[in-house]
């Protein structure tokens, strides 16, 4: 028999499973314990498979300990890619670029091995710098000197009756402004140095580590103490205005988690946007200070500081007007090279299409269908995003996270045809609601989410992959905006009476 | 309906298991060979379901000892686990991804053990400190290692491991001949070789390491010895080949015994000349 034509293309990226947010590129972090490993399986074939399984074999960091689980598909249509994820402890992850494999079976095919990098970071918190340090094979990465623009006083506060608006309990914080120091490892002659992991860009740790800080209180309070990492919360410095961002209220904590780890997703998504992705600070300064013959570079930084004309939203094309200098340190001398432009969001959606039931009767599932467009017309697929929807029971009840797939499968109509569909089984719902006494019949909220996908092949060369970054929302049910009169600019972006 | 796990014993010599392999270098999938010192390894094994039912999550445990005949639990090293799922009276085979780095005190040579896990077919817990392959077809052992036939011998030093909470006297007894089936032959990068057909090799073992030249005489065959408990001890082989054909090998066992039950073994194939293939 033949191999199963079952492949996993793209690297696996990292699920934090309190918030349900993929962390920045997909990269996997020890200051969160408790991850998800996440890809994206695709039959490779021209004929759909039947009665296929899906399981992760091994992982070659022995400090990384995945849940053992097998996922079985009765059909997967040819070209379609699921969405397959297994949790794992990441408490004593080496940062590195570990092995996973995983094994996939289908009738009629011998077992298929995939083995693929994934990229994991050590992040920690020095309370005594308030400086953040990100480890990476490549070198070390320090974070400083944060400045931000930090949610209003009035978070959290009910506004209004008619509104019934509650913020999340840590609201997002924009970044406006960083510094941030690389010690590589070792250190280079030559004009540039490695990447980190030999792939994304330096601001990428930037960004994981600001993503962590912003979420790792909100990871904490969900599943307890001792879930992430000693101290990986610092203090920022505020600056003006303030954010202004509502969530639905909720019966249950974990929307609160959910809606806060998006909120900072798309929030500190700002200074990715403000530092490039076509080449970033590191990269420019790297390319106009070149060394002398014979001088060693020992540490590089970058000086960054931008101003958002528009809040940073997910999907849109926002402007950062950004300053930065980019220092070479090398065994002879000091270069500086500095820099005053504006930088736009290419993470862009020209929206999201919703189609719902108006009305299902109780014990239905409910489902839903969305459409996530690029700018140009041209709509997302497949594998180019991980997506999901939240619904929200009647009442400002639970909340229910449902994985949005473009795989033919379930409520999809056909794999690849840039519809998202799931659906959330309300007979198991209703156990859940029935624990809090709240009522499966009425109006329930459905609020929709999604990510980019890093689709860079492995073996692409470093500066190219290095401009493909995932991870980023092109999608999200809540708007960040500055201006406090504005109405709450979390809504649904449909809803479903459950009769 | 029943969940029976299998990782085969070698036959007739059980610590020949030809379901352990290793590969050497840093692609897991490349083709099989010996281990080099110093070079990372990845192992591999195959399990076997003869039960009624499909067997999922299977947790393979992969360790490494150093040379000994007898391999426990609190002499060995664990590299690493992977997963596999089982179909009934199907197999499946399972990569450890962490990989192995067998230690240049060795030269390469070592032992290694894969332990197949299921709560449908559970082994003893605790587990005793003997993995003891024999007992529980979950287990299995390799120890064997290619050896270049050389005049000159350095002494192959082989630990007898002691039992924690008892002395040990045991015989360590060396034997030449006999054969290794396909599979294992292959999975050593020998595909194609076969048994010398006359005695070529000399074996000898003593209690301390000693340089024998091509005209010394060689230790006895069979040594006694005593372990305090809690403790190793050691004896010295030594392996020395003549008119050996590059075809052909010849298979040299050194065998723990108590009471001719045998406690452990360990296997060299000897191959024609040049510079030694470690294992």
């Amino acid at each position: 028999m033949s191999a199963t034509p079952l492949q996993v293309l793209t690297r696996p990226f990292a699920i934090e499973p309190v918030t349900n947010i993929m962390l920045p590129d997909g990269i996997f972090d020890n200051a969160i314990y408790n991850l998800r490993i996440a890809c994206h399986y695709t039959n490779t074939s021209t004929t759909p498979l039947n009665n296929v399984t899906l399981y992760l074999e091994s992982l070659g960091d022995p400090g990384i300990v995945p849940v053992a689980k097998t996922f079985s598909f009765d059909k997967i249509p040819a070209g379609a890619s699921v969405l397959v994820m297994w949790d794992a402890n990441f408490k004593l992850a080496t940062p590195g670029k570990p092995l996973v494999s995983f094994v996939a079976q289908a009738d009629g095919f011998d077992s298929k091995r995939s083995i693929l990098q994934i990229f994991v970071a050590q992040t920690r918190y020095n309370s005594a710098t308030n400086t953040y340090t990100c480890s990476v094979p490549e070198g070390t990465l320090k974070v400083s000197k944060i400045s931000a623009i930090v949610p209003a006083a009035t978070w959290g506060c009910t506004q209004g009756k008619d509104r019934r608006c509650v913020c999340p309990p840590k609201g997002p914080w924009v970044p406006t402004g960083v510094t941030i120091d690389w010690a590589p490892n070792p250190a280079f002659a030559g004009l540039h140095g490695e990447l980190p992991f030999s792939d994304p860009w330096w601001k990428i740790l930037a960004l994981l580590v600001a993503l962590i800080a912003a979420i790792v209180a909100a990871v904490e309070a969900a599943t307890g103490g001792g879930t992430a990492g000693a101290g990986v919360s610092g203090t920022v410095d505020e600056t003006e205005p303030s954010v202004h961002c509502c969530s639905p209220a909720s019966g249950g904590d974990d929307v609160h988690d959910g809606v806060a780890g998006a909120a900072s997703a798309v929030a500190v998504a700002a200074l990715a946007t403000a530092c490039s992705d076509a080449a970033d600070p590191f990269w420019r300064g790297q390319e106009n200070t070149t060394p002398a013959a014979g001088e060693t570079t020992i540490g590089e930084q970058v000086v960054a500081k931008w101003s958002l004309p528009e809040a940073p939203n997910a999907g849109k094309a926002y402007p950062a007007d950004v300053e930065w200098t980019y220092t070479r340190f090398t065994t002879g001398k000091t270069y500086t090279y500095s820099v005053k432009e504006t930088q736009i969001n290419v993470h862009v959606s020209d929206g999201v299409e919703l189609d719902t039931p108006a009305i299902v009767n109780a014990f239905d599932p409910l489902w839903v269908k969305a459409k996530f467009q690029k700018t140009g017309g041209d709509y997302f697929k497949g594998a180019e995003l991980y997506a999901y929807a939240i619904f929200q029971a009647p009442n400002n009840g639970l909340f229910f996270v449902v994985p949005l797939t473009d795989d033919g499968l379930g409520f999809d109509p056909g794999a690849n045809d840039t519809i998202y569909a799931g659906a959330l089984d309300l007979r198991e719902a209703y156990k859940l609601l029935l624990r809090y006494k709240q009522d499966v019949r009425g109006l329930w909220r459905i609020f929709v989410y999604a990510q980019d996908v890093n689709l860079t092949k492995p073996g692409t060369p470093p500066e190219i992959a290095a401009q493909h970054i995932g991870g980023f929302f092109v999608a999200s049910a809540l708007t960040i905006t500055f201006d406090p009169s504005l109405p709450c600019p979390l809504k649904a972006q449909a809803a479903i009476t459950v009769v | 309906m029943s969940v029976q796990l299998i990782i085969r014993d070698g036959s007739p010599y059980w610590y020949l298991s030809p379901d352990i392999w290793v590969v050497p270098g840093n692609d897991p999938t490349a083709p099989p060979g010996s281990p080099i010192a110093g070079q990372p390894a990845y192992l591999w094994a195959h399990v076997s379901n003869n039960g009624s039912t499909d067997a999922s999550g299977v947790r393979v445990d992969f360790y490494w000892a150093n040379p000994a005949l007898q391999v426990l639990r609190s002499t060995a090293n664990f590299v690493g686990s992977a997963f596999a799922d089982v179909p009934a009276g199907g197999g499946q085979d399972v990569l450890c991804l962490t990989a192995w780095h067998p230690v240049i005190v060795n030269g390469g040579h070592e032992c290694l053990v894969a332990v197949a896990n299921h709560p449908a077919d559970p082994l003893p817990d605790p587990p005793p400190d003997d993995f003891n392959p024999p007992a529980y077809p979950q287990v299995a052992q390799k120890n064997l290692t290619v050896y270049a036939a050389s005049q000159h011998s350095a002494p192959a030093p082989l630990m007898v491991s002691g039992w924690q909470r008892a002395d040990k006297a045991v015989e360590v007894v060396a034997e030449v001949g006999g054969e290794l089936d396909d599979l294992s032959l292959a999975r050593l990068g020998l595909r194609g070789r076969h048994p010398a057909k006359e005695k070529v090799v000399e074996v000898g073992l003593d209690y301390q390491p000693r340089c024998v030249g091509d005209t010394d005489r060689l230790g006895p065959s069979r040594l006694a010895v005593k372990v305090p408990r809690g403790t190793s001890s050691a004896v010295y082989a030594s392996i020395r080949a003549r008119k050996l054909g590059t075809d052909e090998y010849q298979l040299v066992r050194f065998v723990e015994k108590v009471n001719d039950k045998v406690l452990g073994g360990l296997a060299f194939v000897v191959v024609s000349g040049g510079k030694e293939v470690a294992s």
